[in-house]
């Protein structure tokens, strides 16, 4: 049993040998970027150069038997010439292979109808030439076809005309011998005929099918690309339609909110109207310039497209500029400098920031300047290593900071809170004429 | 001298303050309304001196719509009172018959002085 099963896989590896060497051979030259029919025609040509090689060696033997060398040479030639056909084919030459194919066909045809005479029938195997073309020539090389039927045609005038009139027959054969050449070559050339017109039928087929398959394979994906593009399409204009709600919605909130301050704003300003109590008066009017801060603040985030962020240079000119008419009395010259670098600041660090320098600045106003006609107050707010920094500083009386001043200014209160809010670091100074105070935070 | 004021706004709570704060400083407000449409119709009737317009007002018209279909008829002028403040917005107003551009919330000093500037003129009325 053991023997047998040893003698099966010899027989399997062997005849799995074969197939492999088979394959190798046929595929001579084939190439992934190659289109189906170059590697289609390919494959039929390699498959023609081994089946005229193997048909080729009938006469070797043949010849060799009878000890005629010079017929024995030219088809050992033919031989080499088709094998050599299908090496070239390997190294991609595929033009010189094609040629190669068409020489030594009309070659061996011309040479073995003149060596064995027109009734040999060698001449019918050039019937075959229109579907040797046809299946292994690329027809796209219009001039290459074109070569091929001429020399085809040619070889068969020079043959028919020449060769049976002139009757040049170098080897005499006997009637039998004549005969049976005759049989045997008009039997294989109608089977090639038949057989490469069952091939071109087959191959024709083959291929229309698979142009079938990847037509309905480009409808599928044309299908999928065109459903993708609609969902795509749909999901833009979702998207267009909720940023547009989105924006009507903001612009909507910022109405309100302005509303809102300018209602509060405006019911400080009734009450204030009606009262006597200077002091009362002024009070009101710090908290009416809290809100018209906070209000200010909305107006520049609306003016930056973003929405999220305040430009603090245009924010505090502008801040400075409504403080001062509010808050300036007729006998006094306040002159306010300011040197800011253009510094974005989103909306939780831009709110506390603004209440901070309203604070200040109205604190200055309210207190530094009582013994004075006239004042100086300087701002620079920069962006360095350290994070940002705000100094401010007066030229008024200056002022002691501490625990006790702290509580009974809701101002400081509000600068701490704030500061807190930013998570600075603050310092309140009073070394030279005026206060000094600074302001660092991330 | 006391004017004659429509105020057009369609946040009644606004509306009420600007109404007390211009009879505070002594002027007439003949009319409160809420549209464009009912701010032409009281403008015909009532032949302000002075329109406090709100820009973004109920209605189909806005507030400079509605100014410059009041200009077909009257050279009266507005004041105009807004949450925006855009530079195009403040063009389009100054298309029409405008004495002032004020940006909420206003400050009803800037109010009072654009009031009682000396160079009034009274508008006319074509009806």
């Amino acid at each position: 049993m053991a023997n047998i099963f040893y003698n099966d896989s010899v027989l399997l590896r062997f005849g799995m040998g074969l197939i492999n060497i088979w394959d190798s051979i046929v595929n001579s030259g084939v190439a992934s970027w190659q289109t189906y029919t170059f590697s289609g025609k390919l494959i039929t040509r390699n498959k023609l150069a081994i089946f005229c090689a193997l048909f080729s060696f009938i006469y070797v033997v043949f010849f060799y038997t009878y000890s005629l060398y010079l017929p024995l040479l030219a088809i050992v030639i033919g031989i080499t010439m088709f094998l050599l056909s299908i090496i070239l084919n390997k190294y991609q030459k595929f033009n010189l292979s094609s040629l190669l194919i068409l020489i030594n066909t009309n070659y061996c045809v011309l040479f073995f109808s003149i060596y064995l005479g027109f009734d040999s029938g060698i001449h019918l195997y050039l019937f075959t030439s229109p579907l040797i073309i046809l299946t292994s020539f690329d027809t796209k090389k219009i001039r290459f076809i074109a070569l091929a039927m001429v020399s085809y045609l040619i070889n068969f005038a020079v043959i028919s005309v020449v060769g049976k009139n002139f009757g040049f027959q170098v080897l005499e054969l006997t009637d039998f011998t004549q005969n049976a050449f005759y049989f045997v070559n008009f039997s294989c050339s109608t089977i090639i005929l038949f057989t490469l017109s069952l091939y071109f039928l087959f191959n024709n087929n083959k291929i229309n099918q698979l142009i079938a398959v990847k037509n309905e394979e480009l409808l599928l994906q044309q299908q999928i690309l065109l459903e993708e593009n609609k969902n795509r399409k749909e999901a833009e204009n979702c998207v267009k339609e909720s940023l547009a709600q989105k924006e009507v919605l903001l612009s909507e909130i910022h109405h309100r909110v302005k509303n809102n301050l300018a209602v509060i704003n405006g019911l400080l300003e009734l009450q204030s109207a009606y009262l006597q109590d200077k002091n009362a008066v002024n009070i009101i009017k710090e908290s009416q310039n809290r809100i018209k801060s906070i209000a200010l603040l909305h107006e520049k985030l609306y003016e930056n497209k973003t929405l999220d962020e305040v430009n603090l240079k245009t924010y505090t000119d502008q801040l400075i500029d409504f403080i001062k008419i509010s808050l300036t009395k007729k006998d006094k010259q306040i002159i306010i400098s300011t040197n800011i670098d253009t510094i974005n600041l989103a909306m939780d660090k831009a709110m506390p920031f603004a209440l901070i320098i309203n604070e200040l600045i109205s604190n200055s106003y309210k207190h530094a300047f009582k013994t004075k006609n006239s004042g100086q107050i300087f701002i620079t707010f920069v962006k360095n290593k350290e994070g940002y920094i705000l100094n401010y500083s007066d030229d008024g009386i200056g002022f002691e900071y501490s625990e006790n001043v702290k509580k009974n200014s809701l101002g400081l209160n509000l600068i701490e809170t704030f500061s807190q809010q930013l998570k600075g670091k603050t310092t309140f100074l009073n070394n030279g004429p005026g206060m000094e105070f600074k302001l660092q935070f991330d | 001298m006391v004017k004659k004021i429509l105020i057009v706004e369609n946040n009644l709570l606004l509306s009420m303050i600007n109404k007390r704060y211009c009879e505070y400083l002594g002027h007439q407000v003949i009319d409160s309304v809420m549209t464009g449409a009912a701010a032409i119709e009281s403008a015909k009737k009532n032949k302000p001196d002075v329109i406090i317009m709100d820009i973004r007002i109920d209605g189909d018209i806005d507030g400079i719509e509605t100014m410059l279909e009041i200009k077909k008829f009257s050279n009266v002028k507005a004041i105009y009172v807004t949450g925006n403040s855009e530079a195009a917005m403040k063009q389009k107003a100054e298309t029409t018959n405008m004495l002032a551009f004020c940006v909420k919330p206003t400050s009803f000093e800037d109010i009072k002085e654009i009031l009682e500037r000396d160079d009034f003129q009274p508008p006319v009325y074509h009806l």
